[in-house]
């Protein structure tokens, strides 16, 4: 059940971001990526559509008038045709009524989703936790800013599935970079606003009442370590891990099996955190080695 | 391929269509064949197919011909790869062809072959179903299957501004 590979959202081939050169950098969005001109355009999606109406086999179908589709076919011929279809199809059925949407809503239809997924092989699956749906929605949905709702969107921020204007996300999130990336981020601290409303904001406000701190565990632990952090208590992290890391570096007795320690703390609070999160465990979107 | 293979078997429609066919097509249809197996002794009776109709089962019939001798894939192993493998949308030019009927048809020939147990025709028709499909927006695919929308005009908004732009291909 959980063979299912993790994502990296960074390797999509479009990444539906207005480019910005720092990220660029930072690896965060794929380099062939051109900004989208109306910010309601999701680039991901279009292209995405486009690569799909290819070579697609037109036959089968004279007349393509009426038929009551899901009426007049029993549900396991209904499960092992969607079964063939590529996920993005699939999204296009939940859009296209009501009824078919809460039949690839049920539990029972599941399946043919994680087929789907598993055909196709260059897409990413839902990440455990997420109901396909609300997945293929991230990535096709409509590209504003999940907060603000009016500027483009310029970071996809895959830890908790949002769509983000930089302004927004600099109000909202602190990014502290280590070695690599600190040039490009630097320790930007600023206090959460108090007054937040909307859906993306509820749920992630929900998912996240302590901060987060993940590294990678690739092996490649000082070199690609980013972190995103909730503006709660960062500053406090920051200090903390910072002053036991120079004092790691400078060689003092202990200081090191105490950062190792300090890490292993955070690490444990974001577990717990990922336990009760709506979203469950999907920091592990961004780290493709992610978590052991 | 031995004597039982010419062995000629009537089955009756549920329009009182008969036909007489020969054994080894008849038994690409699993339901058909384990009949048979059951079925000892010579019968002069004819199958009756209640759920099948005269025009539809000359077309599965069009299709078993077409297909006789070839290895039927066994129900074991059909299942286990079911999970695992690949599913392409790949049919053959001959069963391209073949299913190249109205929707009506192209239903009816889909509940018969999943009726009769006839996997690889199920198989050809659900691909040709998902083909129609494949590639459409929402809008198209109320149009092909005649799915009224139901969406509140918000909606219905909501979801134009998000496939809008795929329009202009």
């Amino acid at each position: 059940m959980s063979t299912q590979p993790a994502t990296n959202l960074a390797e999509l081939p479009y990444w539906g971001v207005v480019g910005r050169s720092k990220f660029l950098k930072a690896g965060m969005v794929s380099p062939t990526l051109r900004p989208a001109r109306p910010h309601t355009r999701n680039l991901l999606y279009i292209t995405a559509l486009i690569e799909l109406r290819k070579n697609i086999p037109r036959h089968g179908t004279r007349n393509s008038r009426l038929l009551y589709f899901v009426d007049k076919v029993p549900p396991e011929i209904v499960h092992h045709i969607f079964g063939f279809l590529h996920p993005l199809d699939l999204y296009h059925l939940a859009q296209s009524s009501k009824s078919l949407k809460s039949v690839l809503l049920t539990p029972k239809l599941g399946s043919c989703w994680q087929t789907s997924f598993m055909s196709h092989s260059t897409f990413p699956p839902s990440p455990r936790g997420c109901i396909p749906v609300k997945w293929m929605h991230f990535l096709f949905g409509e590209a504003p800013c999940g907060f603000c709702n009016s500027k483009p969107t310029e970071i996809i921020e895959a830890m908790h599935l949002c769509r983000l204007c930089s302004e927004c996300f600099k109000d909202r999130y602190t990014i502290y970079g280590h070695s690599y990336y600190e040039p490009f981020f630097g320790s930007v601290v600023s206090s959460i606003d108090p007054s937040l409303a909307g859906r993306i904001e509820m749920e992630i406000c929900s998912a996240l009442s302590t901060p987060t701190f993940r590294f990678r565990t690739d092996g490649a632990r000082d070199k690609n370590m980013v972190s995103m952090l909730w503006n709660v208590h960062c500053e406090e992290i920051i200090l903390a891990y910072s002053t036991l890391r120079r004092k790691a570096r400078l060689g003092e007795e202990g200081a090191q099996s105490a950062l190792d320690a300090y890490v292993a703390q955070r690490l444990e609070i974001m577990d717990e955190v990922n336990e009760v999160s709506f979203f469950g465990p999907l920091s592990l979107l961004c780290f493709p080695q992610g978590v052991a | 391929m031995a004597a039982p293979a010419t062995q000629q078997i009537k089955i009756r429609c549920n329009d009182e269509k008969e036909f007489t066919v020969d054994r080894d097509v008849l038994e690409r249809s699993v339901l058909i064949k384990n009949m048979l197996e059951d079925v000892t002794e010579q019968q002069d009776a004819p199958i009756p197919l209640p759920n099948v109709s005269g025009p539809v089962m000359a077309k599965v019939l069009e299709y078993c011909t077409h297909h006789r001798g070839e290895p039927l894939p066994s129900a074991d192993t059909e299942q286990s790869q079911d999970e695992t493998r690949k599913r392409t949308t790949d049919i053959s030019e001959w069963d391209q062809k073949f299913i190249t009927v109205d929707q009506e048809m192209l239903f009816e020939i889909i509940l018969a072959a999943n009726y009769l147990d006839i996997k690889s025709l199920l198989d050809v028709g659900c691909k040709t179903v998902a083909n129609m499909i494949k590639g459409k927006t929402p809008e198209e695919i109320r149009k092909l299957f005649n799915i009224v929308n139901d969406f509140t005009p918000e909606e219905e908004a909501q979801i134009k501004k998000e496939n809008e732009w795929a329009e202009d291909r």
